[in-house]
């Protein structure tokens, strides 16, 4: 995944699916992007770490959902009907992420593009880059720091 | 990726012909003439070496080459089958075993040091050559093997009336020749040049397709002297001797053709008559074994496995749609689809399954070896092969059984002189067989041993610090034998290669409990042992209670509930501040589902009825405090992932009819 990411960059775009968390937007990159859900059930799952919403049923298979605004420290929100489940693929791990609203696919050129810099914050971590256009900005997350298959489970 | 698609090929069939390989040898060394098992072995070797020749693995081709020129002196009856070289091929397998996992581990193919084996075969073949080979060779021409019937004969003798001769030839390749086939066929071009080849052994398509070890013979009809022949044969590379022989006029009476083959029937008859008989007769033999079949990623099935279980869940939800709106239309064609579904799921479980003689098959070798390094005499009876088993069962099961076995081998069956002194026979029977049990499979490791002595195991508990003396004495017999199965108990006397590293039965019953099985022992002092594994038939599918704790649904595997009883608040008391209630006199600890599952508190009243759950797990019990009873229900397990591995207390869940995920509760992590 990683080397079709750089490919795409050295191209000089970016296709990004970007969405809502409270009044900021965000982004993962579409290739990581299986499908966009609407909300459904979600069992919570005991002694699982605090940013894991709980487990819903994908066609069949029982598949994890993070509270993505959890994670990133952010402020709760109720669910609004905007509300949907972003089902992304991090090496070979399925998991939901929850976020307040989907709004648009968006091709970045690499001009448009801000490396993140080694930010201090606890949000920092989870952020690879932000996209500017006009006066808007998205910032683009890191989903494998966000999944955290490698180390935080641990 | 492609090169990895052939890689993965090659590791598995590998491992099939390994173990073919290991069977074979094992009925060979009981049964040393038969020859169909020769065939069956040589085979093997051969594909081996064929496989990891085209993967470029050249050091296992190198020793399986090495081999196979062994088995085939031992194929042609020029070398006896001994135990001194059983062992030493089995060493060879073993070597191929450890580098060709290593190379499924993108490792080097050669971990295991060969060069001494491949010396020791090689050392096999030579004396055979040098010293077996000419004495056949030398006393009449004719009888080193080559049979000529009398197709052949008329033709030598035509030949003869014409001036021409007739000669035999022995061509033998170097060792380490690779393109025999090629090799060979130049040998049959230089000769075609000087006159005609009208024989080969082995024939010619076998030549073709490398089917030979190193050396071949031919009869071969020319004008020209033997000295010609021979130099004309030596003048093709790697070969590195031929001895050529005329045939004598004698030969050609036809009694004395006959004689040769009557007299010689052990010989010639397997290379002639016998072979093309032994293959025909395999070639249905194996059919019988696989049948037609495909190969298939596990992965591929739990991918199935899915599928099935969504339609099932979408059924219900059309079924509810059907009852809802009361279309009797849609009902009754669900009422057809429903027989469809349910059908579907019992293929699809089955597919799963696995005959258990998968992991049987690789002990026969294992009690060989240990038996040997034991010096005891142990018979293996194995019963049930064919019991199937779920197959992610099946690959966790092996190591427990191994460590059974062992077990029965190394503390169980006495040395023969004691055996003898007790009166029972030298050898010592030790059983592993496996049978269908209701909805469970039963895997009994048995043994005719010395049993395992209650009061040993006492005083040995009581000196590790297991129990106290007077727990020890309280515990009747068949609770006393049990203790082996606590962490940290070994009674080897003395530690030893095979067992008794402390680490044994508490492993292996916790691996069986991890599976859903249960093990248990019953023994008699001096009339052997009965290791007893239950296990459940599939792991995907199972029974269970649905449970309701606050809005929380959760399922509980049948297997661990004992009953379920309906109680006030009044009949909970507190021992020790913790909270139990009295069953049929028992007192049994109470655990409060919503507390252990961290259940967000919802409002309401405190329950006037108390639902309470007694599960058990081995002879422990407790009881799980829930809201309410839902149901007893099929479910299919399915994994939450990589992300949730590692939750002891929900190893996994479960998508209900309405398409909502209920969590599957691991009750010995509860209590």
């Amino acid at each position: 995944m990683a080397k079709i990411d750089k490919t795409a960059v050295a191209e000089g775009e970016m296709q990004v699916v970007a969405f809502k968390l409270r009044k900021e937007e965000y982004s993962f990159n579409i290739l990581n992007v299986q499908e966009i859900k609407d909300l459904t059930d979600i069992t919570r799952v005991p002694y699982a770490s605090d940013f894991i919403k709980g487990v819903i049923n994908l066609r069949g298979s029982v598949l994890p959902v993070i509270d993505l605004k959890k994670r990133l420290g952010l402020m709760d929100t109720p669910y609004t009907d905007d509300t949907r489940i972003v089902i992304v693929k991090v090496e070979d791990v399925s998991v939901g992420m929850v976020v307040d609203g989907v709004t648009e696919v968006l091709v970045f050129n690499q001009s448009e593009i801000e490396v993140a810099k080694s930010v201090n914050n606890e949000i920092g971590r989870f952020i690879s880059g932000i996209g500017k256009r006009n006066d808007r900005l998205v910032i683009m997350l890191d989903l494998d720091a966000i999944v955290g298959v490698t180390d935080e489970l641990k | 990726m492609e090169a990895n698609q052939y890689k993965e090929m090659f590791l598995e069939e590998s491992r099939e012909h390994l173990q073919s390989l290991n069977d074979g040898l094992l009925s060979l060394e009981d049964n040393s003439d038969d020859l169909s098992v020769l065939n069956e072995i040589f085979r093997s070797a051969h594909t081996i070496k064929g496989m990891s020749a085209t993967m470029g693995y050249n050091k296992i081709a190198e020793l399986t080459h090495d081999m196979e020129n062994v088995l085939d002196l031992l194929r042609k009856e020029q070398l006896k089958v001994s135990s001194d070289i059983v062992d030493r091929l089995f060493k060879c397998i073993d070597a191929l075993e450890q580098n060709i996992e290593s190379v499924g581990e993108d490792g080097p193919e050669d971990v295991a040091d060969v060069t001494d084996l491949v010396a020791s075969l090689s050392a096999i073949v030579k004396s055979v050559e040098n010293g077996a080979d000419p004495p056949a060779l030398e006393p009449a021409g004719n009888e080193t093997g080559l049979e000529l019937d009398e197709a052949d004969l008329d033709v030598i003798a035509q030949a003869r009336n014409t001036g021409l001769r007739a000669y035999e030839l022995k061509v033998v390749l170097s060792g380490k020749c690779i393109l025999k086939a090629t090799r060979s066929y130049m040998v049959m071009n230089a000769l075609d040049e000087q006159g005609d080849v009208v024989k080969s052994v082995p024939s010619a398509e076998d030549l073709e397709q490398e089917k030979f070890g190193t050396s071949f013979e031919l009869v071969f009809i020319t004008e020209i002297g033997a000295k010609q022949i021979e130099e004309i044969v030596m003048g093709v590379s790697e070969v590195e001797s031929c001895t050529v022989t005329e045939i004598q006029e004698k030969k050609t009476a036809p009694a004395e053709a006959l004689a040769v083959p009557a007299a010689k029937a052990s010989a010639p008859a397997p290379k002639g008559t016998a072979k093309p008989a032994c293959g025909a007769n395999k070639a249905p033999e194996k059919k019988l074994k696989s049948g037609q079949s495909v190969r298939v990623d596990i992965e591929k099935l739990d991918n199935l496995l899915n599928l099935v279980g969504e339609l099932v869940i979408n059924k219900v939800r059309l079924e509810q749609i059907g009852i809802m709106h009361r279309l009797t239309e849609l009902t009754e064609t669900l009422e057809q689809m429903d027989r469809v579904t349910t059908d579907l799921q019992t293929v699809v479980m089955k597919v799963r399954m696995v005959p258990i003689g998968q992991v049987f098959n690789r002990f026969p070798r294992m009690i060989r070896d240990l038996a040997k390094e034991l010096n005891k005499e142990i018979n293996l009876t194995i019963e049930g092969e064919e019991t199937e088993l779920d197959r992610t069962v099946i690959d966790e099961i092996g190591d427990p059984i191994m460590h059974l076995l062992r077990n029965s081998l190394d503390h169980g069956v006495e040395h023969p002189d004691d055996r003898e002194a007790k009166g029972k026979p030298r050898t010592g029977e030790v059983g592993l067989i496996a049978r269908h049990e209701g909805n469970n499979v039963v895997i009994m490791v048995t043994d005719d041993g010395k049993g395992i002595d209650a009061d040993i195991i006492r005083r040995k508990a009581i000196e590790k610090g297991i129990i106290s003396a007077e727990e020890a004495e309280a515990l009747n017999d068949a609770d006393a034998v049990c203790l082996i199965f606590l962490p940290g108990f070994s009674t080897a006397e003395q530690i030893t290669d095979v067992s008794g590293r402390g680490v044994g039965m508490d492993v292996v019953r916790s691996k069986i409990e991890s599976l859903g099985g249960h093990v248990d022992v019953e023994t008699k002092i001096d009339e052997g042992s009965v290791f007893k594994i239950k296990l459940p038939l599939t792991l995907a599918i199972i029974q269970a209670l649905l449970v309701k704790i606050q809005d929380e649904m959760y399922a509980i595997p049948l297997g661990s509930i004992d009953s379920t009883i309906n109680i006030s608040p009044d009949d909970i008391k507190t021992v020790k501040n913790k909270e139990v209630i009295v069953l049929r006199g028992q007192i049994i600890p109470i655990i409060r589902g919503a507390d252990v599952l961290q259940v967000p508190k919802a409002e309401g009243e405190e329950n006037e009825d108390i639902f309470v759950v007694v599960v058990h797990i081995g002879d422990r019990k407790a009881g799980i405090v829930v809201d309410n009873l839902i149901g007893q229900q099929e479910i299919v397990i399915k994994t939450m992932g990589k992300l949730l591995a590692g939750l002891k207390v929900i190893p996994g869940a479960t998508v209900l009819g309405d398409g909502r995920v209920a969590l599957i509760l691991d009750v010995s992590a509860l209590m």
